[in-house]
């Protein structure tokens, strides 16, 4: 081991977003680097259990739906029940590869050296990392970022096998499509995941305790949700309590609630959450602990209470999204070794890939309201834009949200078609502090979605001349 | 060990007969028994039923096969037998089970009924430790079940048709007939899976497992059946593998399978016996 590996500038646990880019910007920085990998393949869960894998299922699942509309029935399309996971996900192997070529081309030429194995506190120091076959080396790196990312909570009543009862890890192990699927959980993942199978033909019964899914989602927006979810012969069971789940033995999963209900289903996917991974890296040897919430707490430049060692992506919690895991990782390094890091954006979209697409920037209405004594808001429903007749989307909508004045762009929520790109036209006009009469007073492309911004914005200017008239009167 | 040349006349009979593709997969005699003793009543127990199908090596094989077959028409492969559970129905498993027990032979192969039951016992075993290694890597457990279940099921094809050529050669030694056993299995069960029209992905597990590396797409399979079927030796049988080996088994760093998960996999090894044992 050389003396830059023994004592490296950066040791990196973890090779998911964060951790990835965090490694690769000290390299560029001239700085040695460590990058400590369990699995086999760099990328983390993100490209091998996560992201990449679902959404090459999803673009088979949306590319199939949006050809059954779009040829309003004259192509009979269906998928029937049996039909193999890995046939609707062939290019799954080519876009990981794809991905694990640019990832090892960014490490390679940022001069980071890659070791895979399993990293673990000695000291607030010192770091031992244990190979597969049971080799241990020890470093004491100058800085230590905690990237391992996290996993999906398994919940003591319900007994996950990865057989019958999957979890969001080992769902698409799944070798053959089930004909039905009970999903517990109505988080972003459990979402996400109903409605591409919904679309794939499989009867999907979605169960959770809220009285609606995606809690943080305005609610107008969750409404079409379920509708269009329900429309597509999905069941969404809300504010219901899971009294037990048990595989009977013979071919179903049979889940009892509090009202009463049996679901039964060829297979369950538990989404519940998910847990940080922090077993095996012993923090406390660190002089670090969890809290309360089972994360790392760490400042704004992702470190944690002892000063050389930081933490980023989905073990320090909220947003866990790749794109924000990233920056955070990209900070870290940035404050670690003094390096100009920019102005932090505080405007992080969220992207939900569910089937039909959401996504978010800044605040809804219900906070609108709180924080600015009122809100005045313009909707645009797809089916009235030329683009959402053609494209067959009917259920989709952008929601803008002006101040109580009927000016400032506060928020902009979007179900729909596109929704996680188009959000990013509202994104700039927020951060860039414009009022809704932008998008009045501006041209967009015919026929595109886009043009939603430009109706949803003439109903609040309305609205707002409205007042105004009634003012004056 | 020296080859007599019965032994040499054996195997060259035993090939073409391979080569012929005239294979067939026997049940056991009990197997038989308790599907006929399950299905007998009108109330036929499915969990029951699933149960003993989902423990033989023979039997799921056959529900494989029958599943695929025209008969029953499936609109694309049943890969599993839970899949074949769920999608034929209990009523349609029940059937099959029965024509099964009636149109299969049973085993005649005096002199090796032990060897026999451990074929079995051991097939059995591996099936259970291949669907826990699936379980810890997040892979298919239905398709790990079925790659340690039917890892060897060519060794009662091959030498319940090795008996039945050797009746007019009373010279070759049991010792000698094991081992065209041990020399031919693979490719036998490989063979057959391919006859039945069963996932390629499953022959090739079953002819590759005792060279995983060599396997052209199924490598991942085969690496997981070879750990397995080192674990049911470690747990049953008369020939067992020792710990140490299994600390050092070349499949570990391929499967990244660190130190503390062959732990867990170890740990398991009472429950195995006794999930084999109570087979009979």
């Amino acid at each position: 081991m050389s003396a830059a590996e023994h004592a490296p500038d950066l040791l990196v646990i973890g090779s998911g977003p964060a951790g990835l880019s965090a490694a690769v910007e000290a390299g560029k920085a001239g700085k040695s680097v460590v990058l400590v990998e369990q699995e086999r393949d760099v990328g983390g869960a993100c490209v091998h259990r996560g992201t990449i894998p679902s959404k090459t299922l999803r673009e088979t699942a949306v590319a199939l739906t949006g050809f059954r509309r779009r040829s309003a029935g004259l192509v009979p399309l269906t998928i029937g029940a049996d039909v193999q996971v890995a046939s609707l996900m062939t290019r799954v192997e080519q876009v990981v590869k794809a991905h694990r070529r640019f990832m090892s081309r960014q490490l390679e030429q940022s001069g980071v050296t890659l070791w895979h194995g399993r990293a673990g506190f000695l000291s607030p120091h010192e770091i031992a990392v244990v190979s597969v076959g049971g080799g241990r080396r020890v470093v004491r790196p100058r800085a230590v970022l905690l990237a391992t990312g996290s996993r999906p909570r398994d919940p003591d009543a319900i007994p996950i096998d990865h057989e019958h009862i999957l979890d969001s890890d080992s769902i698409l192990s799944m070798t053959y499509l089930p004909s039905s699927l009970t999903v517990l959980g109505s988080g972003v993942i459990a979402c996400e995941y109903a409605t591409i199978f919904g679309t794939l033909g499989v009867k999907v019964t979605m169960v959770d305790k809220y009285p609606r899914p995606l809690g943080f989602v305005d609610p107008e927006i969750t409404g079409r949700f379920v509708a269009a979810f329900e429309a597509g012969g999905g069941r969404f069971l809300g504010g219901r309590k899971v009294l037990g789940v048990a595989w009977d033995g013979v071919s179903a999963v049979v889940t009892n609630l509090d009202d009463g209900t049996e679901v039964r289903a060829d297979k369950m996917l538990a989404a519940l959450g998910r847990v940080a991974n922090l077993e095996g890296l012993n923090v406390a040897r660190a002089g670090l602990e969890a809290n309360a919430q089972g994360v790392l707490p760490v400042d704004e430049w992702c470190r944690t209470r002892v000063p050389h060692v930081y933490a980023a992506g989905d073990v320090i919690g909220p947003p866990a999204l790749a794109a924000s895991s990233m920056e955070q990782g990209r900070r870290a390094v940035c404050h670690a070794f003094g390096l100009e890091a920019g102005v932090a954006g505080d405007m992080t979209p969220a992207g939900i890939y569910t089937i039909p697409e959401i996504s978010t920037v800044g605040i809804g209405e219900a906070r609108a309201r709180e924080l600015h004594g009122g809100a005045v808001v313009g909707r645009a429903s797809f089916d009235e834009l030329a683009r959402g007749q053609i494209a067959a989307v009917p259920e989709g909508m952008i929601k803008l949200v002006a101040d109580a004045a009927g000016r400032k762009l506060l928020g902009v929520q979007i179900i729909g078609e596109g929704a996680a790109e188009l959000i990013h036209v509202g994104q700039m006009a927020i951060l860039h502090g414009d009022d809704v009469d932008l998008f009045v007073n501006n041209v967009f492309n015919f026929p595109t979605l886009a043009e939603g911004y430009r109706v949803a914005a003439l109903e609040i200017v309305r609205q707002r001349s409205a007042t105004a008239g009634a003012d004056r009167l | 060990m020296t080859v007599s040349a019965p032994c040499d006349q054996l195997r060259d009979a035993f090939r073409a007969r391979l080569d012929a593709g005239r294979l067939d997969l026997p049940i056991l005699p009990e197997a038989a028994g308790q599907v006929m003793q399950a299905t007998s009543d009108g109330d036929c127990d499915a969990r029951k039923l699933s149960a003993i199908i989902h423990r033989d090596q023979s039997l799921a094989g056959h529900v494989l096969r029958l599943a695929n077959s025209p008969l029953y028409m499936p609109q694309t492969p049943i890969v599993s037998l839970q899949q074949a559970v769920s999608r034929l129905g209990m009523k349609t498993i029940r059937e099959i089970s029965l024509a099964i027990t009636c149109e299969s032979r049973v085993f005649r192969v005096k002199g090796f009924e032990a060897e026999m039951r451990d074929f079995f016992r051991h097939s059995y075993a591996a099936g259970l430790y291949a669907q826990e290694i699936a379980r810890l890597r997040r892979w298919n457990v239905e398709e790990g079940f079925l790659c340690g279940m039917l890892h060897d099921v060519g060794k009662p094809v091959v030498l319940q048709t090795l008996v039945d050529l050797a009746s007019d050669a009373a010279d070759v030694s049991h010792e000698e007939l094991l081992a065209l056993v041990a020399e031919f299995h693979a490719e036998a069960g490989s063979r057959l899976i391919a006859s039945w029209k069963l996932p390629v992905r499953l022959g090739e597990t079953i002819r590759y497992h005792h060279d995983p590396a060599a396997a052209p797409t199924a490598s991942r399979n085969a690496l997981m059946t070879a750990l397995a079927d080192d674990l049911s030796h470690f747990t049953v049988g008369a020939a067992p593998v020792e710990e140490e080996a299994l600390r050092s088994h070349a499949a570990l760093e391929a499967l990244n399978m660190y130190p503390e998960e062959l732990d867990a996999l170890l740990a398991r090894r009472e429950q195995v016996a006794a999930q084999v044992e109570a087979v009979g």
